[in-house]
C-alpha cells in the first residue's frame, strides 16, 4: 500500500535514491498512485536535497 | 467565456436588486458578492461549460451559473463564521448575526434563481432537485467536519466526498441536467475526483499555514494528520500527546520548526501531495474517456489548473 511504501521509502534513504534513479520496483500500489508518486519526487525543487519532497502539485 | 464575468454580475446586481429590498440588506449583499467577483468563479464557469458541452445554447445559463456561484458563496460565508476564519472578508466585516442573515438570504436567492430561469419547467425543477440534494450532502458533511469525527483514512473521503466534491458534483450537473435533461454519471464522478483532490490540497495548505488557522494547532484530523499521528516515532509521541489533548497548545507553541521537519522527515507532504496528484489523474482519466471533443476537454482541464 501507499502508505507504508512511503513510511518505508522516508526510513530509507537508498530507497528514496532507487525511486529517483528509477531503479525501485514499486509493488503494491496502483499504476495512477506509481506515476503521481514518480511525479511528485520528480518535480521536487532541489535535487541536491535527497528527502526535500514536492509537495505543491499543480492541478 | 468572455462575456461570462460580465452576464454574472448582472445576474448578481439584478437579482439582489429584486430580492434583498430592505436597503441595508441590499448593500451587504453586493459587499459579499463583490468579494466573489474578485475570484476565479470556477464553480460558475463549470456549470457553462457543461451546458455548453452538452450542446446547450442561449444566454439563459448564465442565471443558473450565477445561482451555482451564490449557493457557494452563501456556504463559504457560513464556514467561515464557522470556522472563525478568513478575517479580511466583507462578511466578517460585518456582525456575525448580520452575515449569517445574509447567507441565508444568498443560499435562498440562489435557488429562487435557479427555479425562475428561462428553461423547461422540469429541466429547472431537476437542477433545483440537484442544488438541494448537494447542499444536503455538503452540510451532512460540514456537520462531521466541525464535530472533527474523524478517525481514519476512509471517515476522511467520505466526509470531502460530502463536504467538498457535492459542491462541484452540483455545479458541473446543473449545466449538464440543463442541456441534456439527464443525470451524468460519468460528470458526477470526474466532478469528484476534482472535488477531492482540491480539499487534499486546502488541507496540506492549512497544515503549512502558521500564520492563519492551521490544523495542526487546532488538533484537525485530515488526510495528512492523520498520516503523521501513524508515522511519529517514539521520540515524538509528544504530537499525539498534543492530538490527544494530553498537551496543550503552550506546551508545544515553541515546536513550530521542529513539527515542520518532522512532516517532512515521516512522508507526511510526500504522502498527501501524492494522494492529492492521484485523485487528480483519476479526474483527468475521466475526462478524457466521456469522449468529447478535445475543445471542449481542455476548457475543462485548464478550469481545474
Amino acid at each position: 500500500m501507499l502508505k507504508e511504501l512511503i513510511q518505508n521509502l522516508m526510513k530509507d534513504p537508498g530507497m528514496y535514491a532507487r525511486l529517483q534513479s528509477n531503479q525501485l520496483q514499486l509493488a503494491g500500489i496502483s499504476e495512477v498512485e506509481q506515476r503521481a508518486l514518480v511525479d511528485v519526487i520528480g518535480s521536487r525543487s532541489d535535487k541536491n536535497e535527497v528527502m526535500k519532497s514536492m509537495f505543491w502539485a499543480k492541478f | 467565456m468572455d462575456d461570462f464575468e460580465r452576464l454574472i454580475e448582472k445576474e448578481f446586481r439584478d437579482n439582489l436588486q429584486a430580492y434583498f429590498i430592505v436597503p441595508h440588506m441590499y448593500e451587504l449583499g453586493i459587499a459579499c458578492v463583490e468579494e466573489k467577483l474578485r475570484e476565479s468563479m470556477l464553480f460558475g464557469k463549470l456549470t457553462v461549460l457543461h451546458y455548453r458541452i452538452f450542446e446547450g445554447t442561449g444566454d439563459g445559463i448564465f442565471r443558473a451559473a450565477a445561482a451555482v456561484e451564490l449557493m457557494v458563496l452563501s456556504l463559504d460565508i457560513i464556514d467561515d463564521l464557522q470556522d472563525k476564519d478568513n478575517k479580511g472578508m466583507a462578511w466578517n466585516q460585518m456582525a456575525p448575526e448580520i452575515a449569517l442573515n445574509i447567507a441565508l438570504g444568498l443560499l435562498t436567492l440562489s435557488q429562487q434563481m435557479l427555479l425562475t430561469s428561462e428553461f423547461a419547467l422540469e429541466r429547472t425543477h431537476e437542477a433545483a432537485q440537484v442544488m438541494s440534494k448537494q447542499i444536503l450532502t455538503a452540510i451532512n458533511g460540514q456537520t462531521t467536519d466541525l464535530q472533527n469525527d474523524i478517525t481514519n483514512e476512509e471517515d476522511y473521503l467520505c466526509m470531502v466526498r460530502q463536504k467538498s466534491a457535492a459542491l462541484l458534483v452540483a455545479a458541473c450537473m446543473i449545466g449538464t441536467l440543463l442541456a441534456t435533461g439527464e443525470w451524468n454519471a460519468q460528470v458526477r464522478d470526474y466532478a469528484e475526483e476534482l472535488g477531492i483532490a482540491a480539499q487534499i490540497k486546502n488541507d496540506i495548505g492549512d497544515l503549512l499555514n502558521w500564520e492563519n488557522k492551521n490544523d495542526f494547532w487546532n488538533r484537525k484530523k485530515t488526510l495528512p494528520t492523520l498520516y503523521l499521528l501513524e508515522s511519529i516515532s517514539e521520540e515524538e509521541s509528544w504530537i499525539l500527546d498534543y492530538f490527544e489533548k494530553r498537551l496543550q497548545l503552550e506546551d508545544v507553541f515553541h515546536r513550530r520548526e521542529e513539527i515542520e521537519k518532522i512532516l517532512e522527515q515521516t512522508g507526511t507532504l510526500l504522502y498527501t501531495s501524492v494522494r492529492m496528484r492521484t485523485h487528480y489523474y483519476n479526474y483527468l482519466e475521466l475526462v478524457n474517456k466521456l469522449g468529447m471533443d478535445s475543445y471542449w476537454t481542455d476548457q475543462i482541464i485548464a478550469l481545474a489548473e
